[in-house]
């Protein structure tokens, strides 16, 4: 029992100690010394924090830092975003959508963004809705595409309202046309725009 | 009272919200550790470091402004009711119902500071708040937490300012409040409705 005990001791000890250095690794980044910020933030990527390795990989992406390489950059969102991090989840996706440093696969693509879309993420939400309205990596199917929009859109997410609005003006998504509908959600944008 | 509250805004003020900012700071670390990287402080307000990005830029981070004069005020009005109290024990009051008041405070900051980093990783308006225009690279709370975490935004900025100085001067005053005021309404009440006595 005891064992157990310090092992949990040990193990609380061990994350608030990575997530203290994680923190002074962004108070380098938030003073642009990425130095500083680079070898703390590999460390613990390789330690196998994921906060960690989505930093890093966004460092690779954008080479902030270090030498661009978006294949290294994908190899370690691909690591993060198996241990459910949304920032690694949302730029892998992105990623599998254009083909930057991955092979291009809107199934793929589309696998991040619904994986996101469930777990209530807009920006995802909105991104599957137009992926199922378009067919990409999946067939076409509007239900889901209009389920998808309406949920982001709910969450007050810009482009998903002006879907709506689009959608119940032209029939769109599978909905009848309805210029209330439409009105309704072009003032709640406008609304939520201040 | 008024002479308190000035005592409070243009002394006090800086040092109840130094003390808070260690307090809430050190909390918010310990409960938050995967979301608030510290507390930022000057005159009017504090900012919320968080280490949440947003999808616009994911390599930076974003702060979060936190209104704090609300938690404080307490303290004023606290001192004003005990100061205007007649009694011969005011120093011991000041100390025990500020002693009392710090968690309390502590407590407000801490539900206020949870709403508003809740309220843009959300990103769903609700009361008079509204987040700002870009969405954090963060899962939303569900919908309960989110509404319930609301309940707490508004007992710390509206409820709990003025109930809490208010309570903790009437355990600190008991005597005065039975016997003066509560004395003074049963009399009152008595006099309107002498044939119900």
């Amino acid at each position: 029992m005891y064992r157990y005990l310090l092992l949990v001791v040990l193990l609380l000890a061990g994350c608030d100690s990575q997530t203290q250095e994680y923190n002074a690794a962004l108070a380098h980044m938030a003073n642009r010394d990425l130095q500083r910020a680079l070898p703390v933030l590999t460390a613990l990527a390789e330690a196998g924090y994921a906060p960690a390795q989505f930093r890093l990989g966004m460092m690779f992406a954008e080479g902030a830092g270090i030498q661009q390489n978006l294949r290294q950059a994908a190899l370690w969102f691909e690591r993060a975003a198996q241990q459910g991090n949304v920032g690694a989840q949302w730029t892998l996706a992105r990623l599998y959508r254009t083909g930057l440093g991955v092979r291009k696969s809107d199934s793929l693509a589309l696998r991040w963004y619904q994986q996101l879309a469930e777990q209530g993420f807009a920006p995802a939400q909105y991104q599957a809705g137009m992926m199922y309205r378009e067919g990409l990596g999946t067939s076409r199917d509007l239900a889901q595409a209009e389920y998808w929009l309406r949920q982001a859109a709910e969450r007050d997410f810009r482009p998903a309202m002006a879907e709506m609005v689009r959608a119940y003006l032209e029939g769109g998504l599978g909905l009848p046309v309805d210029p209330a509908q439409a009105q309704a959600w072009r003032e709640r944008a406008q609304i939520r725009a201040f | 009272m008024p002479l308190s509250l000035a005592f409070w805004w243009f002394f006090a003020r800086i040092y109840c919200l130094k003390l808070l900012e260690w307090l809430v700071s050190g909390i918010t670390l310990a409960l938050l550790a995967d979301k608030v990287v510290g507390i930022e402080s000057n005159d009017l307000a504090w900012l919320l470091k968080t280490s949440l990005s947003t999808v616009d830029t994911p390599l930076e981070t974003v702060g979060i402004p936190i209104a704090t004069n609300r938690f404080t005020v307490g303290f004023g009005l606290l001192w004003g009711l005990i100061l205007a109290t007649p009694g011969i024990h005011h120093w011991r009051q000041l100390f025990w119902g500020t002693l009392a008041l710090i968690p309390v405070a502590t407590l407000m900051a801490l539900m206020l500071v949870q709403f508003q980093l809740a309220l843009y990783i959300n990103h769903q308006p609700i009361l008079t708040e509204v987040p700002r225009g870009d969405f954090l690279l963060a899962l939303p709370y569900p919908d309960h937490l989110y509404y319930l975490m609301a309940v707490g935004r508004q007992l710390s900025v509206l409820v709990l300012p003025t109930l809490a100085p208010l309570t903790i001067w009437s355990l600190l005053n008991r005597r005065f409040v039975q016997g003066v005021i509560l004395e003074s309404v049963l009399s009152q009440s008595t006099r309107r409705h002498p044939s119900s006595s």
